[in-house]
This record gives structure tokens, sequence and C-alpha cells, in this order.
């Protein structure tokens, strides 16, 4: 039953959004049950179909009875199913949050909301699972679509910024597509393993270059690298709380998964393979495209310093989490670019690590931004001593951004730097650990403004901001209540037993989604230099 | 293989492109884009993309044009003078780097272009690999001519929902954008007794030729989308023309969004139907019906069309009743 | 002069692929913004359908006198993607239509420069 299991992770969205829309039409309570029922479900399949996957290997899929090429197929593997158990938690925990904000601010609006989520959770399932070009792209616009929608409710600003997120998202998307169109006018196919084969010959023609060059800048565009960034500030500081519990954690990341595949797994250079082993130090030299992934490398670094700087400038928490989203997202970018196994398990981890800091850290300035009226720096002020338990967790997200040991941030930021001490990018290795410093700063600051400045004291010099509404202050509901709580707790935890179990995560989970022939040749907890050798196991 | 009628389609559509994005007067320049999406419909039949061009025709031009004309309605229809009363310094700068920007990306598209095969080589990678196979198995495996309904409603069934899928999320988007029932000077009766008649006549026409596309998609251009599509228009017609009382008792807003619900639902359970009969998602080959294997895959083509004309039926109309919407009290 | 003639479907792809990406960044209007968007995109189908043609075919339905020679029609995969393609055009132009309408409705302007100011 369960080689079904690809299609019956999307199964579980494709049925709840019309349940959805249709109950919630009738009655509009349903919708916010419906949706975390239908989450946990999908959990539970996904979770189902991990076992599978450990049990029996990859899962290839031909829809329809057509076997790839010749049909779509979908396809299960370990980069997926890590991508998809990633997609599950948050989206349970964001759902089960949801409820929580979305009463408030959106009193009419609530069924659309639940539905436009299970489509943005359809959506990025679809891009994970899928094993054909052009059915990513399709998948691609799915999500977006939903995340453009929802992020068009919220501040009076916010449909500004959702129209200039998809002028900019659909042009990457087009890039995208405009590849697919060299891809296919050079080989025939659109099959990604196929592709993957009968691009050998060709990898270094010049339509080639450019179709990845296309796909690379276009998913550069929704990952939001510098200075393809320009839709995200705005978008995150000016959506819902409730579209912020969901699409900062995910939307970035699911499109970081995409550059990973298509880098590593359709346009892999023959030189990944065991026979080629790089030693320590070694690039590799894949001309043409070694210069992309020094471009992308350099792009992340420019979004990390970017991204923290603007974050250390802003008063409005959303935005400050926004830019620091940019520099988080750098990170991810920057292990992409090292082309060595250790750097990219620091992306695979920290693409975890950072959906659960981010999520945590955006539904508590969600439910501040309902409670307060606005979200800026001084509404925070002296929260810490209020609601003790809350704001632990939001500080233990943020040192865990900074990378404090034992929280999982340190252990990717690790990896990171080790990929690229084994790689040769001593100034990546760097940069990587001096922004740790620069991350310290606004997430200090923030911490120092909850713990201290207690709001009966402080009269009139520091006057509580309440020109950006979201919605009018509600007097007398509680802070955090049951929906709120319990996601922020969860995920708290899991920001700790990040770091305490990374090395099972990483051997049970990360490092079977690493491409065929890249792999590390000693097992992690083997700390000695050897483990920066690479090559086939 | 560049006829002259070709080269004439391309100097128009680009002309029509750059004036659409010149004139100051927002309503012309909907309309010419109308022309340069009718422009390129043309272009792709004369390149041999029927149902390609059809689709055009109907999406782009038809349906695109009054999802424009709408919202022009219910902003303004002038466009500000192009430069800043004010000029801040270096205005000019932040024109030039993006311009260069352009310039240097068309360039590394024509040098992309150039050193793909030439246009109409039959011995081009496309051409020769996989597609041909197309070709020769769509009539013996489906029974279907039209080699493009055979891929996207078997071969490639699954883009198609997901296809589908997106033009639903558009309708929820702008409905949660906007709010769903339309009102507003759009939809007035118009004065005229000439155009009412002419409009009372013409919809059922439209209707009635449209489910000819619809069922007729096997065997020539046409389709669920190109069908649904043209079901939405003889409604928005309608909405426009006859007005919204008497368009709402024909076709009521608060059915459009339903109708395109039930769409995915039949879709879905289509291919769910397939896992039922122990094949995968989407087979035919699973469907519960006493046929030989080419009649269940065009029975299965032909509800699949069935659905997906639903569903774009139902999501257009609802676009264009959250486009034409009165502000609801925010 | 005949490369270019031979090249000449490219060329008027590339072309409209610039004129579309201008519309988009540089013009300030939101609507012509949306008007270079649907442009860009119809470029982009283009490409895929000057990719699908053979000299000398025909459209890709099966006529039972002639067979199934693979040369005498044009290739479909193409045709089908971009059938999608188009839909998606004009779901994200309805989309963004809708934010304008949302836009003007707040600020009473379409002018990017002046809503920005407003928001400030």
């Amino acid at each position: 039953m369960m080689e079904h299991a690809p299609i019956f992770i999307l199964l579980v969205p494709l049925f709840s959004i019309p349940l959805i829309v249709g109950l919630g039409l009738w009655r509009r309570d349903l919708a916010y049950p419906l949706s975390v029922v239908s989450a946990i479900l999908y959990g539970g399949v996904v979770l189902r179909a991990l076992s599978y996957y450990w049990a029996k290997g990859a899962v290839q899929y031909s829809l329809a009875g057509w076997s790839a090429p010749f049909g779509i197929e979908l396809v299960l593997d370990g980069l997926s199913i890590f991508m998809l158990l990633v997609l599950a938690g948050i989206f349970i925990l964001g759902s089960i949050y949801a409820g929580s904000v979305v009463r408030l601010e959106l009193p009419t609006n609530r069924v659309l909301f639940f539905a436009l989520s299970q489509v943005l959770l359809l959506g990025l399932s679809g891009m994970v699972l899928t094993g054909d070009l052009f059915n990513l792209y399709v998948f691609l616009e799915i999500s977006s679509l939903a995340a453009y929608a929802l992020v068009a409710i919220g501040h009076p600003n916010a449909a500004l910024a959702a129209l200039r997120y998809l002028l900019l998202g659909s042009v990457g998307a087009s890039f995208y597509l405009l590849g697919i169109g060299f891809v296919y006018a050079m080989c025939g196919s659109l099959n990604m393993a196929d592709v993957a084969v009968r691009i050998q010959p060709i990898l270094y023609s010049a339509p080639v270059i450019i179709a990845l060059l296309l796909m690379v800048v276009g998913f550069m565009v929704k990952v939001a690298i510098f200075p393809l960034h320009s839709w995200l500030p705005d978008a995150y500081a000016y959506a819902s709380s409730g579209a912020t519990a969901l699409i900062p954690p995910l939307m970035t990341k699911v499109n970081a998964y995409v550059l990973i595949r298509i880098l590593y797994f359709v346009f892999r250079s023959p030189e990944y393979g065991p026979e080629h082993g790089l030693g320590y130090g070694l690039k590799y030299g894949m001309a043409p495209h070694d210069a992309l992934f020094e471009f992308i490398g350099w792009m992340s670094v420019l979004s990390i310093c970017f991204g923290a700087g603007m974050a250390m400038a802003q008063q409005n928490t959303k935005r400050l989490f926004a830019y620091s989203s940019i520099s988080q997202v750098g990170y991810i970018g920057i292990g992409i670019a090292m082309q060595h196994p250790l750097a990219l398990m620091g992306a695979l981890l920290h693409v975890f690590n950072h959906a659960v800091m981010k999520a945590c850290l955006f539904m508590v300035v969600g439910r501040v931004s309902v409670k307060e009226g606005g979200v800026a720096l001084n509404n925070f002020a002296g929260l810490g001593k209020r609601y003790p338990w809350v704001m632990g967790a939001f500080s233990l997200s943020l040192l865990s951004m900074v990378g404090l040991p034992p929280l999982g941030g340190f252990f990717s930021k690790w990896y990171l730097v080790l990929g690229a001490i084994g790689s040769g990018h001593w100034v990546w290795a760097a940069i990587i650990l001096g922004s740790s410093l620069l991350t310290a700063v606004y997430a200090f600051r923030l911490i120092e403004r909850i713990y201290t400045c207690p709001r009966e004291e402080q009269g009139q010099s520091m006057p509580v901001s309440h020109e950006e509404p979201s919605v009018p202050a509600l007097k007398g509901r509680r802070f955090f209540n049951i929906a709120s709580l319990t996601p922020i707790a969860v995920l708290a935890a899991g920001v700790i037993l990040l770091g305490l179990f990374n090395v099972h995560l990483l051997d049970r989970l990360i490092r079977p989604a690493l491409p065929p022939g890249f792999q590390v040749k000693h097992s992690l907890s083997d700390s000695s230099m050897d483990s920066l050798k690479v090559g086939g196991d | 293989m560049l006829l002259g009628v070709e080269f004439v389609f391309f100097v128009l559509a680009l002309l029509a492109a750059v004036l659409a994005l010149q004139l100051k007067d927002l309503l012309i320049s909907a309309i010419i884009l109308a022309v340069f999406s009718f422009l390129s419909a043309l272009l792709y039949i004369s390149m041999g993309a029927v149902d390609v061009g059809f689709n055009e025709a109907v999406l782009g031009a038809g349906i695109t044009g009054i999802f424009f004309i709408a919202a022009i309605y219910q902003t303004q229809r002038h466009a500000l003078r192009r430069w800043p009363e004010k000029k801040k310094t270096f205005t000019w700068l932040s024109y030039l780097i993006p311009l260069f920007l352009l310039l240097g990306f068309g360039g590394i598209l024509m040098v992309g272009v150039w050193t793909i095969a030439l246009p109409g080589d039959p011995l081009a990678p496309a051409s020769t690999y996989l597609s041909p196979d197309y070709i020769r198995r769509a009539y013996s495996e489906t029974h279907t001519p039209n080699v493009v309904t055979a891929m996207i409603a078997d071969f490639r069934s699954f883009d198609t929902l997901g296809e589908v899928l997106v033009v639903f999320t558009a309708a929820l988007a702008c409905f949660f954008i906007l709010g769903g029932r339309a009102g507003g000077k759009l939809v007035r009766a118009s004065d005229s007794p000439i155009i009412e008649m002419v409009v009372s006549l013409m919809v059922p026409v439209i209707q009635i030729f449209a489910l000819y596309v619809i069922f007729h998609g096997h065997y020539g251009p046409g389709g669920g989308f190109q069908g649904g599509a043209l079901l939405a228009a003889s409604i928005i017609l309608q909405r426009i023309f006859l007005g919204k009382e008497r368009s709402e008792r024909n076709f009521p807003s608060r059915i459009a969004l339903p109708l395109g619900v039930l769409g995915i639902v039949f879709y879905v359970l289509l291919g769910v139907l397939g896992i039922f009969g122990g094949k995968a998602f989407l087979d035919y080959a699973g469907l519960p019906f006493l046929m030989d294997t080419p009649s269940l895959h065009s029975m299965g083509i032909l509800l699949l069309e069935i659905s997906v004309a639903l569903v774009v039926f139902g999501a257009l109309v609802s676009i264009f009743d959250s486009l034409a919407s009165e502000e609801h009290a925010a | 002069m005949s490369i270019l003639i031979e090249r000449l479907p490219y060329v008027c792809v590339v072309l409209l692929i610039v004129v579309g990406l201008y519309g988009i960044v540089i013009e300030r209007n939101l609507f012509k913004k949306v008007i270079g968007l649907g442009i860009f995109q119809a470029a982009c189908i283009l490409f895929f359908i000057v990719i699908s043609v053979k000299s000398g075919s025909s459209v890709p339905i099966i006529d039972p006198s002639l067979g199934v020679r693979p040369e005498l029609y044009a290739n479909p995969i193409p045709h089908g993607l971009m059938l999608t393609a188009i839909v998606v055009s004009v779901a994200l132009t309805g989309v963004a239509l809708s934010l304008i309408i949302s836009i003007y409705r707040r600020f009473q302007s379409l002018d990017e420069e002046v809503i920005l100011e407003k928001s400030q």
C-alpha cells in the first residue's frame, strides 16, 4: 500500500482544500479544526513514508501509469523525505498557532486563509516530491500564488508588498521556465534523472550553462539572496501574523532545496564520485560551473552581512526578523556554494534549524503584534518579566540563531565552517564565524529589551509604538493562549533537541539526503581532521 | 522556415508590446495588450501550435483583457506623467543601471539562442528524443488523434492537475483579497436594447460552442481549458452587458467558487479511482468500466477534460466577480 | 544576414523578453508593470513554441491517412507545457490585478513612487 506513499502525501492537502472551502462556506468555524486535522494527518503520512523509505529505500512513483521519461514521476529519496519532515513539523505547529491569531486579524477571511495555507502546503510538497522539471514549475507557481495571497492581507501596506513579491517572484519563476526551455532544446527530456544523464556530454556548452544560470538566478530570487531579496523585508513585515508563522520558515527553504536539486542532482558534475575523491584543501575543477558556485557563494556572503547589518538598524521587530531571515538564508546559500559534503550537510541542518527558530520567533512576535497593536522594539519592553517562559523560548531561539552551543544553530555553523575549511574557502569560513557577532548584536539588543525597562517605569521617555497597528489592540485577552503557547513550546524544545541530537539527525536523515557519490568518508562522531576528506563510503 | 506572414506578426507583436507600455491611457493600453495576445495566438497557430493558439486567444486576449478592463474601471484610467515632478539628483542613473542590466541579460539570451538548434531543424534533440514516442503512441494507447490532448490529459495529467490548482488558487486569492460579489458600474445593464438583444442571443451560442470545444478536444484543437474559458467568457459577457441583476439570476456569484471546488474533487476522485483499480494515481487503466484499455484511456481523458472545464469555468467567473466587486466595509 | 533571418524567431523572442522586463522594472505605473509581466511571460511561451517547430510539419493531430511518422507533426511536448504556462500567466495576472485594486482603494494612486511615499 505504501508504495503509493508519494501520492498519499499529496492527497492529504488535495482533499483538505476542497473540504475546507466547501465546508467553510457553510460553517466558518470548521475551517480551523479541519486545517489542524489535515496538517496532523499529513504529518502522519510523512512519518509512515519515512519508515517505508528506511525499510525499502527510495521510491519512484510513476503517475498515470506512464513511467519516466514518458510520464511524470514523483521521487521520494533522502533529500525529499527530509524536506517533507521539515514541512510537516512546521505546518502542524503553524496551523495550530494560526488559529490563535487569524480569528483576530482576519475575522471575515478565516476560511480562505486556512484553505490558502493548505494550498501552500500542497505546492511546497509537490515541489519537493516531483521528479520532473516542468512539474516543479507548476507546483512552484501554486505555492507562490498561495504565498502572494497570504501576504496580501494584514497591515495596510501589505497589498503593495504582495504585489512587489508577485512581480519579482514571477520574474524569477519565468527565468526558471526559460531555463527549462533551453534544457529541453538541448536534450529533449524533462525528467530530472533523465536530464542528468543526457546532459552530461554537453554539460559545458553555452546553452546549458545559460540554462543553469537562468535557473539559478530564478531561484536566487525566490530564496531572496542579495541582491534579489528586495521583496522580502516588506512582505514579511506587513503580512499577517498567521502568514508569518508559515511563510518565512518554509518558502525560502523549499526553494533552496530546489537549488540543491538543480546544482547537485540534475546538472551534477561527473567529478562527484568516489573515484574522484577530493583531498583536504582541494577544490573541484569544473570550469564554468565553478564560477557559478563561487558567484552563489559570494552573493550569499553579501546576504549574510547585508541581512545582519540591516537587522541591527531596525526598530520594527517583524522587519528585523525579515532581514535576519535574509541573513540566515545566506548561510544555507553559502553551504550550497562550497561543493563540499560537510558544507551541504551544514546547509541542510540549517534548513531545519532556521525553520524551527524562525517559526518560534515569528509566532511570539505575531502574538505580541495582535495583543499590543504593534511590533516596535519598545512593545517588547519588559515582557521578559511578565511572561518568563515564553520570552525564555524567544531568547533561546535568538541565541540559537547567534550560534551558541549546545543549541541547534551552533552545529549548522560548525559544519559549514568545517566544509569551508575542507574546500579551501578560508575567507568564507572567517565570514561565517565573524557574522555570528553581527547576529549577536541584534539578538542581544532584543533580549536586553525584553528583560529590562519594565513597562511601569517608562513614563514619557520611551513611548510604546502604536503607529503601525496590524489590528486594534485587544485588551483583556490573554497574551498567549493554548493555541499559541503549545507550538512555541514545542519549537523551543526543538531548538534544544536539534542541538543535542544533531549527530543522530545528521546520520539518519541528512547523510542519506546527500547526492550520490557525495559522501563523507568517516562517520561524524569521528571528529578528527580525517572527516574533512571526501569521497564515497 | 520563416514565411512572410509570420515575420509580419512578429513585428506587429513587438510594436504592440512597446506601445502597450508607452501609452498614458490605461484602457487603451489594456486593449493593445489584448491585441498583442491575439497576435501571439496567430503566431502560435502559424507555427503549428493550434491548441496553444486557441488557448492564448481565449485566455490571453479575451479573459486577461476583460480582467484588465474590470480592474481599470475600479481604479483610474490615466497614468501619471513618467518623470517625477521634482527631479531628484541622479534620477537618470537609477534608470541607467537597470537598462544596462537588461541589455546585458538580452545579450546573454542572444548567445543562448545562437547556439541551440535552428528553428525548424528536424534533427534537434527536442524533436528526436521522446516527442516522436508521443506522436507514435498517442493514438494507439488512447484513441485520441489530438496528441496534445492525449499528453496533457493522460501522459502528463499530473501537470494538468497542478495547472487546475493554479487557476483555482488564483480564484481563492482574488476572493481573499477583494471579496466576491460583482457590483458597481462595470456590471450595470446596458441602456441600448440592441446590445441587450445581441448579447442575449450570443451567450447561448457561445456556450454551445464551448461545450462542443470541450467534447471535441480529442479530435481537434480544444479541450477543457479552452471550453471552460469560453463558458466563463459567456457569463462575463452577461454580467457586463445584461447587468448584474439579470446575470445573477442566471448564474449567481456564489456558485462560481463551489463549481471550481466540484471540478477539483472530480479530478482528484478520477485519480483515486485509478488507485482503487490497483494501478497508480490517474492511471486510467484502473477505471471501473468494461472497455479495452485504449478506450478506457479515451474515456478517462474525456472525464478529465470535463473536470478541467468545470474548474476553469468556476475559477475564472469567480476571479471576474472579485475584480468587479464593490468595496465592502473593511 | 541570412543567419539573422534563420534565427529571427529567436531574436524576436529575446526582444520581447527585454521589452517585458523593461516594463516590469522601469515603469512606475502598477498596471504597466503587470502588462510588462504579461509580455515577458508571453515571450517565454513563444520561445517554447519556436523550439517545437519542425520544417514541413503540420499540427500535432494525427491524420489517419498520413500515419504516425513523427517528422510529419510538430513537437507536441512544448505545446502541452505551454497550455499550462498560459493558464498560469492568466492566474498571476488575475491576482496581480486584484492586488492593484486593493492598493488603489487604500492609496488612491497607481504610481509606485507616490504609493511608497504615502506608505512611509
